[in-house]
């Protein structure tokens, strides 16, 4: 996509956002159907669980319905969407944590991953590499503190720009790219997973 | 990291180029514009990351609820402002509590507790002397004069001074 058409890209998403602002529903159906699965994946990646992620992805667009009004600029929507995202992200974990001071890790988790698999009609092989796969991201992402974590998914897994991620985090750019470089050094030294990558690792 | 003998760019100086070019020195990044080797390590790094971005998105299972625009009745009751609203409301309520209890428990003013235990010391004082002149109406010098400190009245005495009438003993 060159800049033109990304300029274009953004007028018309500002025009979509401005008619929903204005409770035209086929304009919110737009949005819903050009972003419901980026922000699904976005929440997926953070929560490793279907169910939890599709619950999320609802609650995440009613907060956006409910706030559109608010928005100052509408083009920056997706950076917006992200940001409320991010932050159901943090009370979704923030509330698991506390509900794990009074409860075992609860059944309904296992169960959702299990179903996750056995609902992915992929052959035995794609399975173990898709089990190894989020496992190791995992235990990367485990090494990385959280700013650095929070930036390295959403430049590399969510695909976006270190400007949007610097509206995001609230960060400057200077700081999204420090905790950036600091998290691709640490992913260089991430010999299985990058092994795994390149199709070395079975 | 010390770079190499034909001034290829180090592992820090890719990850930099990778982040953004914009971090690099000057002289690097005419470097890297020329070497192939260097654009070849940066590429490789940038595929890397390419790679792990798409298989993230292959290995996430397929979204199966789809969002759901809420009914009109969603959108009358919501209010972007609402927690203005709800502020300025908690806010109003805590002045207009804080000014009533300042009205309602202040200290009544010019109370004084010793000017009104000496008034009430006088009033007793006053009753005191009232009750002892319903008993005696004659002040103690007066009875010295008159010769009489008895004030009972002999029933007998007064009937001989002053005898009943006949229109007395008839009634």
């Amino acid at each position: 996509m060159d800049g033109h058409d990304h300029a274009k890209d953004k007028g018309d998403l500002a025009s979509r956002v401005e008619r929903a602002r204005g409770g035209d529903r086929s304009a919110l159906g737009e949005l819903i159907a050009e972003f419901q699965e980026d922000i699904f994946r976005m929440v997926y990646y953070r929560t490793r669980s279907r169910m939890d992620a599709e619950d999320l992805t609802q609650e995440i667009f009613l907060k956006v319905f409910d706030n559109l009004p608010a928005l100052k600029d509408p083009r920056m929507f997706r950076s917006w969407l992200f940001r409320i995202a991010v932050n159901k992200v943090y009370d979704y974990h923030r509330k698991k944590r506390f509900r794990a001071l009074f409860v075992q890790p609860m059944e309904k988790e296992a169960a959702s991953s299990m179903e996750d698999i056995r609902s992915d009609n992929r052959n035995a092989l794609e399975q173990v590499v898709k089990k190894e796969f989020w496992h190791e991201i995992g235990v990367f992402t485990q090494k990385l503190s959280n700013l650095e974590r929070e930036v390295f998914q959403l430049r590399f897994m969510d695909h976006l720009g270190i400007a949007e991620i610097s509206q995001v985090l609230n960060k400057s750019e200077s700081t999204v790219k420090t905790h950036l470089y600091r998290a691709v050094k640490k992913f260089q030294g991430a010999g299985y997973l990058l092994r795994l990558i390149r199709g070395e690792a079975i | 990291m010390r770079r190499d003998e034909q001034g290829h760019l180090n592992k820090d100086e890719l990850v930099m180029a990778v982040v953004g070019e914009a971090g690099l020195a000057e002289e690097m990044r005419k470097h890297l514009a020329l070497c192939r080797h260097c654009v070849a390590e940066k590429e490789r790094l940038a595929r890397d990351l390419a790679v792990l971005g798409e298989m993230a998105k292959g290995f996430t299972p397929p979204l199966r609820k789809t969002v759901i625009i809420p009914d009109e009745q969603f959108f009358r009751h919501s209010r972007p402002w609402g927690w203005r609203l709800a502020f300025g409301t908690t806010l109003a309520t805590a002045v207009v509590v804080i000014m009533l209890s300042l009205f309602l428990f202040r200290p009544t003013p010019g109370v004084n507790l010793a000017a009104l235990n000496k008034e009430m010391l006088s009033d007793e004082r006053l009753m005191t002397e009232i009750s002892m002149l319903e008993n005696n109406p004659m002040p103690p010098k007066w009875e010295a004069i008159a010769g009489e400190t008895d004030s009972t009245v002999d029933e007998a005495f007064i009937d001989f001074v002053v005898p009943l009438g006949a229109d007395d003993e008839v009634s």
